[in-house]
């Protein structure tokens, strides 16, 4: 009799254990920093395919309206993390007080950025950008004006730089003739290029600067950080895997197709237009160099000190060592 | 207290410092986030740099530029067209309801559809800021004109006026102060949708500089921008009162 209670309480035991993670999850407020874009469907690959309950993780995912709309929400602490922050924003914000850290990498250097023109153009590549013709950027300071300033530098371009807001702006004026360029990011448009509406001209891959550099990073609040380290330990594992199934399930890229309405046949190749090896969590690199271009665009005053740039960093939930 | 209700500039001025003062002093103790609200003082303090990092100055006359020139088309057509729909009831009636209708609408999104008619330029801030301004003058002049006391109207046939006398020196003076309330409602609006459309296509005045502070994070600065388009606001709602109470000094 005493063994078979033994057992019993061995096996409820086992079972409170077991189920302890299920049910006393923790809470993740996860915000991505924009929609559509491929990176951000990582999250909603953990949350839709029951990585983070495995890691005792419940995460909401919501989607913010760009960079800096999306660091608020976490400078107030009304969401815990962001995926796939700007990090000239997040420098910045940081540069000025705000409760921020950085938890790791989400893009090095801009492979999926790309330029296009429309298909009647004669423009075949950046190289024929004269001085009369615009390349086109979303708005000062963005990664797309980064992108197009390394892009002009490397190529010795002669073109005017022009602001031109989102990919549908750009889009807009691209396809009326106001501009000679229009910006956008994979897989937004693939529709047009199969169409043969427009053509693309050149990428990110091209602003040869940016090759290596973090560009978008995932930023958790400090204070959540400080008082759940264990919990952004097993957030940040459970995303390495999240990412991973991205990349290898042709489900969760039918999935990411249906969420964002796009064509499957857009979005299949969309582990070529931003590969695995630059969107790998670690290391989160050219910070000295991020550090550089936040001043010369007036996103900070001086640059942070080695110290500082050592706080920011708490790659993968851990303190900086 | 009574010697108070005769000095309104000077309540005001007191309710807006003890006011500047309680969040100074709520910034302070933490109750408010420094990086979501700036102190007051640190507002004011970031004007010069702002001045000299983005000529705020200079933009406050482009924004105030293209808020007037979008007014004054507004007015230009708004107010013959309210006359138009008064003279002829049954345009009025009909158009009336699809004119409330259209200003309710955020004719703001619109912005795209601007920008492929214009392009990228001055002409698509002021054609976004006549919409939304003209349609409030039109509804507010037929209102006005509609709403001249039928006593007045006696009075004046009484001494035999004749129609165009009737129109210029009795029902247009009367209907004045709900032609203004139009025109106040329009100027706003006109404003808005400019400083929007600015903020967005990060083209222009003001609306750019709040952009470009706010992508800085830099608080203060994007504070002390929005002072200025408060300013501007400011400007056309004294102005505007102005010419009222000369056209109708009683």
């Amino acid at each position: 009799m005493s063994n078979i209670l033994k057992s019993v309480v061995i096996a409820a035991a086992s079972t409170a254990v077991l189920a302890a993670p299920a049910l006393a999850a923790d809470k993740v407020r996860v915000i991505n920093s924009t929609k559509v874009v491929f990176e951000m469907e990582h999250p909603y690959s953990a949350a839709e395919n029951g990585i983070f309950k495995k890691y005792g993780i419940k995460a909401s995912v919501i989607h913010g309206s760009g960079g800096a709309a999306s660091l608020q929400t976490i400078l107030t602490g009304s969401q815990d993390v962001a995926w796939g922050n700007g990090v000239l924003g997040v420098v910045s914000a940081y540069a000025k007080g705000a409760p921020i850290r950085v938890l790791g990498s989400n893009i090095r250097g801009v492979p999926d950025l790309y330029w296009y023109v429309k298909n009647d153009s004669p423009i075949k590549s950046f190289k024929d950008l004269t001085a009369k013709h615009e390349l086109v950027y979303s708005r000062p300071g963005s990664t797309t004006n980064l992108a197009a300033i390394y892009i002009k530098n490397a190529l010795g371009l002669k073109s005017k730089l022009v602001s031109v807001g989102g990919p549908s702006g750009s889009r807009t004026q691209a396809m009326s003739g106001q501009v000679a360029t229009g910006w956008s990011v994979f897989p937004l448009n693939k529709g047009l290029i199969r169409s043969k509406k427009i053509r693309v001209i050149g990428t990110g891959k091209q602003a040869a600067g940016l090759v290596g550099v973090t560009i978008r990073v995932i930023v958790a609040n400090s204070n959540w950080l400080d008082k759940n380290r264990d919990v952004a330990k097993r957030f940040m594992l459970a995303m390495m895997e999240g990412r991973a199934h991205t990349y290898n399930s042709v489900e969760q890229m039918k999935t990411y197709a249906a969420r964002w309405k796009l064509n499957f046949d857009d979005v299949k190749d969309a582990g070529n237009d931003t590969p695995a090896e630059v969107t790998t969590i670690l290391p989160v690199a050219g910070l000295d160099v991020i550090n550089k271009i936040a001043l010369e665009n007036k996103k900070i005053k001086k640059l942070l000190t080695k110290e500082q740039l050592h706080e920011l960093v708490h790659p993968m939930g851990y303190k900086p060592i | 207290m009574a010697k108070l209700h005769k000095m309104p500039i000077v309540v005001g001025l007191f309710g807006l410092i003890a006011a500047a003062m309680l969040l100074e002093f709520s910034v302070d103790a933490g109750w408010v986030m420094q990086l979501v609200v700036p102190r007051p003082s640190d507002t004011i303090l970031a004007f010069p740099d702002v001045q000299a990092d983005m000529d705020l100055f200079g933009n406050f006359f482009v924004t105030l530029g293209m808020t007037a020139g979008a007014t004054l088309l507004a007015l230009m057509i708004g107010v013959p067209f309210g006359y138009f729909l008064w003279r002829n009831t049954k345009y009025g009636v009909a158009y009336e309801g699809w004119l409330a209708a259209a200003f309710a609408a955020p004719t703001v999104l619109l912005y795209p559809l601007f920008l492929v008619i214009f392009g990228r330029s001055h002409a698509t801030l002021i054609a976004m800021g006549f919409i939304p301004g003209a349609i409030p003058i039109i509804i507010q002049t037929r209102q006005g004109l509609l709403g001249v006391s039928r006593t007045l109207l006696n009075v004046g046939r009484s001494f035999n006026v004749t129609d165009r006398d009737l129109f210029w020196k009795i029902q247009l003076p009367s209907a004045v102060p709900t032609i203004f309330t139009g025109i106040r409602i329009g100027v706003m609006y006109t404003l808005v949708n400019i400083v929007a459309i600015e903020y967005l296509i990060d083209f222009g005045g003001l609306g750019r500089i709040v952009s470009e502070m706010y992508f800085r994070f830099d608080t203060p600065g994007t504070y002390a921008s929005i002072i200025a388009v408060v300013l501007v606001s400011v400007f056309f709602y004294w102005g505007f009162g102005r010419i009222e109470k000369w056209l109708r000094p009683v």
